[in-house]
């Protein structure tokens, strides 16, 4: 394998050389085969490869029709490659030799992009390309919290680097999604208190303040996006309202999911002791509430068929479902049981009966809420109240 | 070598449009400000272009540009679209005041600006159930332009008093003509879903700049409320940059819910829901999945598509855009299997090469996918890409069977086309890479 590309790259070379050493006129080649040639190694990962053999297309007849496409794929390779130092000198080439041509426009714009990212005169040229390599190997991992470490250090060892503000946001961007929340706070506030004032700052301020919303901490979020009204433009501002209004209705439905849990784990006590009551004891209550009550023999051919009909549809719904239909059952089982429990003991009285409604319907509410907060399916059902149903 | 086409200078004389009674000797007074609006639609044949303006019933029919400058005559939110082939034409959208009827570009090849073409211009009524603001649009179609050139414009007009007030002067590129220069690449982006997040979206719009794509597909869903000009004033505005000097087409999202606001800002081709084009290599079709009337999917698009992809057996890449995914692992809305049973049968008979769509916040690439078999090689089927990413609150993602990658993230696509060889690169907002893939084809 190694020893393969190893080979193809000396070919390359050598079409390089054939061709820069080689008299006028250019060689007889067929600059469209070896253009093919190029882009064949291009597909096959063999990237070393593909930038010498376009390289060598360009060399082989410069001011032939191939020239400036082949100068330009062999800048993107090298971009690829992480080569920024080569994709720089390339795309300088175009812009400089074929200003005319399709791929000027585009060589202009990566190398402000390339020389942004390297400084004026190349003097980041080092960090650079390590961070786009670090970068590179985050690709499609589902664990990249190595190159989230490996950045960290690069970023700690050269706090002055331009690229500095965005790695450190891509740092807490990528703890955030592999879980790692307060590794991710501590990313984000590092990127806080070293990022240049304006917009760097904003989007640090303002990406810290995610983070405290997503860890639940709405207080700490809700400073956090106060404190950056007025350092940017008038949509900025208007992005921290919406910033506001989503750490609202965060803390009003954890507040609701509290209580909604506070409401089921009295119903369980509710229960219980009135189980107790009529029982006369801990252990008989237990066998009481531990025989399924008549009502459940209604509610699960009805929560299988629910069931059953919203494994077919959208996720979320079916998760709810699931939830909703095993808190009806554990509802249905124990107050139908205490209730028949109450019942052999002698005639149900009017306070045990509403206590055991009330407990259900306390409990049918918080289970609900429960399940369509969970995953925000709530906002998808507040969407379709707001924007009606999407059709269909 | 290069031929010159005379460059069609439509609407170059009010004397060519006699019939319209806007273009009469007095056109230049009525400003329209205190005429009713009639905002029936209406259509206005472009000379030289061989396709209509349209207007949809909530605008004012597109009447040829006069010589009014009102009180505030600056254009603003200045995009570029086509209504007609890219390779020879090119269209620029723009605001100003509701006076201002001027509708002038000037433009020429490189940095020349030694040509000079009349666009047309209408009103509508923006909000739900038209109770917001009335919105002046210019809209100018170029034609017979040379494939594969870089162009310079500035856009605004000349009031009857010889002021003039012109845009800054930007850049545009036609596309490659695919037979005179079969071998040309070009670079398309794709992203969608912006919807409330304006300040992400305007982020993005200056990454994608960076990479220069010579086209943008837009897939659906720029604004939540289709009806809200607000909303499509921070998507214009945020976007300006970039979309001055790129063409952007969308795709028509759920949210967009066919709203005047929509047809009426956007430059696009055939009737601006279900239509295609060749770009270079690329021929990209462009479905509507929220049609106003959803018996569409089955009947108006897919006759369409069936047609469309029929005729376009030749062309290197075929690429599919649409709002809705087929094939998505997103919590929010999943695959649509409707749409797999309707428009996945003609994909996989066509060979769709990918298929671009957003509708789910999230990024995903799914493996080759033909009928419900699920492929290893690019050969083996379609590739599903989720871009729905451009701003708007992302959701979860639970990767399944046919996934490749996905995340929920912020993100942009860039893809690249040349014969035998498509090569996609995805890009968070923050600018890091995402994913990667290539396909290679025998030419
Ligand atoms: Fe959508």
């Amino acid at each position: 394998m190694r020893a393969a590309t190893i080979g193809r790259i000396l070919v390359a070379v050598a079409l390089v050389a054939l061709a820069v050493v080689g008299a006028a006129p250019a060689r007889a080649g067929d600059p469209a085969a070896d253009f093919r040639a190029a882009t064949r190694l291009y597909a096959d990962g063999d990237l070393d490869a593909a930038q010498a053999a376009f390289e060598a297309v360009a060399a082989a007849d410069p001011r032939g029709p191939w020239a400036d496409d082949a100068l330009s794929e062999a800048a993107n390779v090298a971009e690829k490659r992480g080569d920024l130092d080569a994709a720089r000198r390339l795309w300088r080439r175009v812009v400089d030799e074929y200003p005319q041509s399709r791929q000027s426009r585009r060589a202009r714009a990566r190398l402000a992009a390339i020389e942004a990212e390297i400084g004026a005169g190349g003097q980041w040229l080092e960090v650079a390309e390590q961070h786009e390599a670090i970068l590179r190997a985050a690709i499609g991992v589902s664990d990249p919290t190595p190159q989230a470490r490996a950045l960290a250090a690069l970023v700690a060892a050269h706090p002055d680097y331009p690229r500095a503000p965005e790695a450190r946001l891509w740092i807490g961007d990528t703890l955030l999604r592999v879980g790692e929340v307060d590794r991710a706070l501590a990313a984000y506030r590092d990127a806080v208190a070293h990022a240049p004032a304006g917009d760097a700052a904003w989007r640090a301020g303002k990406a810290l303040g995610d983070g405290l919303l997503v860890a639940g901490r709405f207080d700490d979020a809700e400073h956090v996006y106060r404190g950056l009204y007025g350092q940017g433009d008038a949509l900025a501002d208007r992005a921290l309202d919406g910033a506001l209004d989503d750490v609202a209705r965060a803390r009003r439905r954890h507040r609701l999911g509290l209580a909604a849990w506070l409401a089921l784990g009295l119903g369980v006590l509710v229960v219980a002791g009135l189980a107790w009551r009529s029982a006369g004891g801990p252990i008989a209550a237990l066998r009481g509430l531990a025989r399924p009550p008549l009502e459940l023999w209604y509610f699960l051919p009805v929560a299988v068929v629910l069931g059953a009909v919203a494994a077919s549809g959208n996720q979320l719904v079916e998760r709810a479902v699931r939830w909703i239909l095993l808190g009806g059952l554990v509802t249905t089982w124990l107050c139908g049981a205490g209730l028949e429990l109450a019942r052999r003991r002698g005639r149900l009285r009017l306070p045990l009966v509403a206590a055991h409604l009330a407990v259900a319907i306390a409990a049918v509410a918080s289970v609900g809420y429960l399940a369509v907060m969970h995953d925000r399916l709530i906002d998808m059902i507040a969407e379709t109240i707001a924007h009606g149903h999407e059709g269909r | 070598m290069r031929s010159t086409i005379p460059v069609a200078f439509l609407l170059s004389s009010c004397a060519a449009l006699g019939a319209l009674p806007a273009c009469g000797s007095d056109a230049g007074d009525d400003t329209g400000d205190d005429a009713p609006l009639v905002t029936d639609g209406g259509r206005f044949t472009i000379d030289g272009c061989g396709f209509d303006v349209v207007t949809r019933l909530g605008a004012e029919a597109p009447a040829p540009g006069a010589d009014v400058l009102g009180a505030a005559p600056d254009p603003f939110q200045l995009h570029l679209g086509f209504g007609g082939a890219p390779a020879t034409s090119m269209a620029m959208v723009w605001r100003t005041d509701l006076d201002t009827t001027a509708t002038t570009v000037r433009f020429g090849v490189g940095t020349a600006l030694d040509q000079e073409a009349t666009g047309v211009t209408y009103r509508y009524i923006s909000g739900l159930g038209g109770a917001g603001d009335t919105i002046r649009i210019h809209e100018a179609h170029l034609c017979g332009l040379t494939p594969d050139t870089t162009y310079s414009y500035q856009v605004g007009g000349v009031g009857a008093d010889g002021t003039e007030r012109f845009s800054a002067t930007h850049t545009f590129r036609t596309a490659p003509d695919r037979v005179a220069s079969p071998d040309a690449e070009v670079v398309v982006a794709f992203v969608g879903d912006s919807r409330g997040g304006y300040d992400v979206w305007g982020n993005l719009t200056q990454a994608i700049a960076a990479r220069s794509p010579d086209l943008i597909i837009f897939t659906g869903d720029a604004v939540t409320i289709g009806q809200s000009q607000e909303e499509w004033d921070d998507f214009f505005t945020q976007g300006e940059d970039l979309l001055a000097s790129v063409p952007m087409v969308a795709a028509h999202g759920n949210h967009e819910v066919n709203a005047i606001e929509y047809y009426a800002q956007l430059a696009m081709p055939g009737d601006e829901e279900d239509y295609a084009f060749d770009f270079g290599p690329l021929h990209q079709t462009v479905l509507n999945d929220s049609p106003a009337s959803s018996g569409d999917l089955a009947g108006k698009a897919k006759s369409f598509l069936d047609a469309d992809l029929a005729a376009a057996a030749d062309a290197p890449w075929k690429i599919v855009s649409q709002h809705r995914s087929l094939w998505s692992s997103g919590t929010r809305h999943g695959s649509d299997t409707t749409l797999r049973q309707e428009w996945g049968v003609v994909y996989d008979q066509y060979l769709v090469d990918v298929v671009v769509s957003g509708h789910d916040h999230i990024f995903e690439r799914t493996k080759p996918i033909r009928g419900e078999t699920i492929g290893a090689t690019p050969a083996d089927g379609t590739i599903y890409v989720v871009s729905g990413g451009a701003g708007a609150d992302l959701y979860g993602t639970e990767p399944q069977a046919f996934t490749e990658y996905a995340e929920s993230t912020h993100s942009y696509t860039i893809m690249s086309l040349r014969p035998g060889m498509l090569s996609s690169q995805s890009f968070r907002d923050d600018g890091s890479p995402l994913d990667e893939f290539q396909i290679t084809k025998p030419q």
